[in-house]
């Protein structure tokens, strides 16, 4: 029995030495420093007056830092970058499974194509050297993209999908500093491939806009509109079904109701739509759609209720928060062909933007880059693992069934995928919330005006570039409660749209 | 397992000690100690200089080498970055420091002998230049023994405490503030105590490619021009430079300094005695406007008159590489007409060849101004090697330093003596350049004039919320008028926050609050100020110009 007990606690101490390097590694890095952040953010620890040269001491100041990051304007600012960037996170998601969709399907052609794009290829690439031998560079880059989407084309149709697959997931394994100095390049206003390729469609829409009455123009502001409240129809609509089938509960029915309602409020307010006579006709027409389907479940009630008011909550906002970034993509689509006219004879006429030094374009720029990324990433591998594990009888019984493309995706793919994309949306949220930083930092030095400073970025500049570490601990912290708080939300009310 | 185990720990252990036993300050002889600077080459070249001239003012380590045992101990005891220094200042140890081996033969019969060696051992580090890496290091008591810095980090290295305070050493060793340029000095002082000594000296003036006028037939600016001519030429040149229909891809320079621009037309951003900005719409009306008059001379110039190029044609000529970024290159090409910078330029610009080159001082608007730079150095608190430290900023006051900056083309040397040999003025291989260092001389001891630094508002923050200002102008977000308010707004918070967050700058500030009230009510007067009441460096310039400073001592002890 002794001896037993003896071995045990050998044993044990032996496990434990193994162990040791790493719980001190954890110790040390992890567990000691976030225990010290949280001490950090309730003193008033500033580098510039406590630290081993000086002798002032620290004091314990409660809430002060905390109650300082809404007094300091540049907070919100900060926290409204983060938030702006993470608008691209629904697109990257979506991405992520497009590219998963695709690649989980075999490409290989057979000889006599490869040969045909083979030539077409060699073509290509000559008409490019020549036309940029002559001076049309502007041309050349144009035809040297379509040049290489026809040479991965061809890549996919010779080696397969193992191909796309490893050229889809580069983003993910080069170097973060390399590939945003080369967006730099790409991004650059003159001399960039991406404008030189938007010069060219840019100059066509202006020859046609110069040409033809501005009245089309404002014709097809009011088009633009008309669409963007068919879509608002369409939508509610179907939010009004999946209610008065039981898929979503009362409380979830109203995140379609404020979704789809935004943009048009939103019209209201905006400097290029405020006061307009579309703005109100607008205003009207959805007031109208939501009344008609408010009033119309008010006075039937559901066909068959829902077992709860908070059910299928996840499917109703990215369902109704998907159909507002369409609504707000046409608005912005209408105001600019408005505006097409007087843009086509100011200054130098349509020009690409300036990018990363734009105020205005420096943020969607970046969001840019996160969403190309986000396509080629983990995600993207964690759907086409989750792809290989839907049963194939699933698809089998919809064929049986008679359905199309889209259904068998509607109705079996995406429900398959849910546990991934609810996983994949939560880490997705609290990158978000973190990043931003060394893009920041690489492209923009969070500039212009502070346009691309995102939080993280902000904690860096007040921790290393003032001395105020107390303070800038304060703000991480209010970082981690809203991550903490999203994942909370998205645990709770995602979880259990998975789980439907 | 376990065995597996045991032998990684026992290899990382080895290793680590490996590793501590190659660093080089446990195998020397005499102590290292470290220069956190850039990784230019010419660093190399200013430690040997320094080795040597710490062997020539005796500041050495003696070895007596008696057999050639010894001499073998003594060479591998030192290392090999010094044996040239030691061979050049005492030849006869050159068999013994033979690169190739100890060359007994030759050594034997000069044996016994005495080995001077430098005191110390200067190495550069040039992984932690970085501010927030040198701070961080600073407060743990790890940092680089000399650290290289600009004017402008010097209140936040201050604050912090970590910096060895050098009046005294400078005054016993001789690189006081006497011993270089009075327009840097603000630079270098804290409340009236040296913390800093230069590396090298930097007046901003406008290079010329005359070769470039010469091609489009625009005349040359005159030494001293104003910001009217600027334009005119400007716009000559650029038209000239320039095809029709075409992008613009010439242009006159590449950026105006709008503080150069509003200090030529007789304001700073910070007040007198630096407690506030004179942004203040109501209080000094005629500063408010001339802030937003230089901003929108640049918009001007920027985007109507096209003389300086935009954020996105500079994004677009952007190479990041070398001193100066691309626009050096450019200026060789001719995409500039001019450009703005030091003296340090010729580094790049002789490599270019033997460029047609003339300078001229940026445009003013009725006060000549130009911006003065300085890279300095201090001394880190906590460094075990203060007393070579120290040496190491003598040595930079002395001729071999100095003479080595003036043949290196880098900035002006730190001691404005040696601007005035012939070396300087006329260097034997560049006769293209002769006239034109004397004009960098010249400027650095009359129109230079060192940035104004807050000590309630850190720099890099000032500059931020000014730099924000002027881009949401340039970007269209808003008025220069919106823009200017929301600056000094922004200026006063930061000010109120500092002073919230360090109590014991209260009592200096209300004083320095006080003064300004009055300094106030005299120039509402028209009366004259006593120089000892301001602080703002450019301001104290003005003033003098002006003629509106007083002498009388009454005054200066009523502002006491």
């Amino acid at each position: 029995m002794i001896h037993q007990k003896q071995n045990r606690r050998r044993n044990l101490l032996i496990a434990l030495s193994f162990l040791l390097p790493n719980i001190l590694g954890v110790l040390t890095f992890v567990v000691i420093p976030v225990l010290f952040a949280v001490m950090l953010a309730f003193t008033n620890w500033d580098l510039r007056y406590h630290n081993v040269f000086q002798d002032e001491t620290l004091k314990f100041v409660g809430l002060d830092n905390f109650i300082r990051l809404f007094t300091e304007e540049n907070f919100l600012k900060y926290l409204g970058n983060t938030l702006f960037l993470m608008m691209g996170i629904p697109f990257g998601i979506a991405g992520a499974l497009c590219a998963a969709l695709m690649l989980s399907k075999d490409v290989r052609a057979g000889g006599g194509q490869v040969y045909g794009w083979l030539i077409a290829g060699g073509v290509l690439v000559a008409s490019t050297m020549m036309l940029a031998a002559v001076g049309l560079a502007g041309t050349a880059v144009a035809i040297l993209f379509c040049g290489l989407a026809a040479g991965i084309l061809l890549l996919g149709m010779t080696g397969g999908i193992t191909i796309y697959r490893t050229l889809f997931y580069t983003p993910h394994f080069t170097a973060g500093v390399a590939t945003f100095i080369l967006w730099k390049k790409l991004y650059n206003p003159n001399t960039g491939p991406i404008n030189s390729f938007l010069r060219i469609p840019l100059s066509g829409i202006e020859s046609t806009v110069t040409s033809v009455s501005p009245v089309w123009m404002q014709v097809g502001f009011y088009v633009g509109i008309a669409l963007m409240l068919l879509l608002m129809f369409v939508a509610a609509r179907w939010a009004w079904k999946m209610w008065n089938d039981g898929d979503i509960g009362n409380g979830s029915a109203v995140f379609p109701v404020v979704f789809l309602s935004l943009p048009v409020v939103l019209m209201q307010f905006w400097g290029y739509t405020s006061g307009s006579v579309a703005a109100f006709i607008a205003l009207a027409v959805a007031a109208v759609i939501v009344l008609y389907f408010v009033s119309k479940g008010w006075r039937q009630g559901p066909a068959f209720p829902s077992a709860g008011a908070m059910n299928g909550v996840g499917n109703a906002i990215v369902f109704s928060v998907g159909t507002m970034v369409g609504m707000l993509a046409i608005m912005g689509l209408s105001v600019v062909v408005f505006n097409l006219p007087t843009m086509a004879v100011d200054g130098n006429g349509l020009e690409p933007p300036d990018w990363l030094v734009s105020y205005h374009w420096a943020k969607p720029a970046m969001m840019l880059i996160g969403f190309w990324g986000a396509i080629g990433s983990n995600n993207m591998l964690l759907y086409l693992a989750a792809l290989t594990n839907v049963p194939g009888e699933l698809y089998e019984a919809a064929d049986i069934d008679g359905a199309s493309g889209f259904q068998k995706f509607w109705n079996v793919t995406w429900p398959q995928l849910a546990p991934t994309t609810f996983f994949i949306g939560v880490m997705a949220t609290i990158h978000g919330l973190q990043g931003g930083f060394e893009m920041a930092r690489v492209l923009t030095q969070g500039g212009p005006a502070g346009a691309t400073t995102t939080l993280s970025y902000f904690i860096y500049q007040e921790g290393f570039e003032t001395g105020r570490l107390s303070f800038s601990a304060a703000v991480a912290w209010a970082l981690f409660i809203l991550v903490f708080s999203i994942t909370m939300f998205n645990w709770k009310f995602g979880n259990r749209y998975v789980n439907d | 397992m376990k065995y597996l185990f045991l032998i990684t720990a026992i290899v990382l252990v080895s290793a680590s000690v490996a590793t501590y036993m190659s660093l080089p300050s446990v195998n020397s002889a005499i102590p290292v100690f470290y220069w956190v600077t850039d990784a230019n080459p010419a660093r190399k070249e200013q430690i040997n200089l320094f080795h040597r001239w710490l062997i020539r003012n005796d500041h050495v380590r003696k070895f007596e080498v008696k057999t050639l045992s010894e001499a073998r101990s003594v060479r591998s005891k030192l290392a090999d970055t010094v044996w040239d220094d030691i061979v050049a200042t005492q030849p006869e140890t050159a068999p013994l420091f033979d690169p190739e081996g100890l060359d007994a033969d030759a050594l034997e019969p000069k044996l016994p002998m005495t080995v001077r060696a430098p005191g110390a051992e200067l190495r550069t580090d040039s992984a932690n230049r970085q501010q927030a890496k040198q701070i961080i290091q600073g407060v743990s008591l790890v940092a680089g023994d000399v650290l290289d810095m600009g004017g402008a980090s010097l209140p936040l290295f201050y604050q912090i405490g970590m910096l060895e305070e050098q009046t005294e050493p400078a005054q016993r060793l001789g690189y006081g503030p006497d011993k270089t340029y009075s327009a840097i000095v603000p630079d270098l002082m804290v409340d009236d105590q040296q913390y800093l000594f230069p590396c090298n000296v930097a007046v901003a003036l406008y290079w010329i490619n005359k070769d470039t006028f010469h091609r489009y037939g625009i005349e040359l600016p005159s030494t001293r021009w104003t910001i009217e001519e600027f334009e005119r030429i400007g716009k000559a040149f650029v038209e000239a430079a320039n095809p029709e229909d075409q992008r613009r891809s010439v242009f006159f320079t590449p950026d105006v300094s709008i503080p150069d621009l509003y200090h030529s037309m007789g304001m700073d951003v910070f007040n007198e005695t630096l407690t506030g900005t004179t942004l203040d719409e109501e209080n000094r009306p005629e500063d408010f406007e001339k802030f937003i008059r230089a901003h929108e001379l640049i918009y001007k110039w920027t985007y109507e008159d096209r003389i300086l190029p935009t954020a996105a044609d500079a994004q677009s000529f952007d190479t990041e590489a070398g001193y100066g970024g691309a626009k050096l290159q450019l200026f060789n090409r001719g995409n500039y007409g001019m450009v703005r910078i030091g003296r340090f330029a010729l580094i790049q610009l002789r490599r270019f060849g033997s460029m047609n080159l003339e300078v001229v001082e940026p445009p003013h608007a009725g006060f000549p101004v130009a911006a003065i730079t300085t890279r300095a150095a201090a001394v880190y608190k906590a460094s075990s090697n203060i007393e070579y430290a120290n040496l190491f900023q003598a040595y930079r006051a002395s001729e071999d330093y100095n003479m080595q900056i003036v043949h290196d083309g880098d900035a002006l040397p730190p001691n404005p003596i040696y601007t005035k040999t012939e070396e300087f003025l006329r260097p034997p291989e560049y006769p293209n350049e002769w006239g034109i260092h004397g004009k960098f001389a010249k400027a650095a001891e009359t129109i230079a004039v060192a940035n104004a630094t807050s000590p309630y508002v850190l720099p890099s923050r000032s500059a931020r919320i000014l730099g924000n200002a002027k881009e949401d102008y340039m970007n269209g977000r808003k008025t220069m008028r919106q823009a200017t308010r929301e600056a000094a707004e922004g200026i006063d918070n930061a000010i109120q926050r500092t002073l919230r967050e360090a109590p014991k700058l209260r009592e200096e500030y209300d004083k320095q609050v006080e003064l300004q009230k009055k300094i106030d009510a005299r120039r509402a007067n028209g009366q004259k100020v006593p120089l000892s009441w301001i602080r703002n460096p450019f301001y104290r310039k003005y003033y003098q110009q002006m003629g509106w400073v007083s002498t009388s001592g009454e005054d200066a002890e009523a502002g006491q």
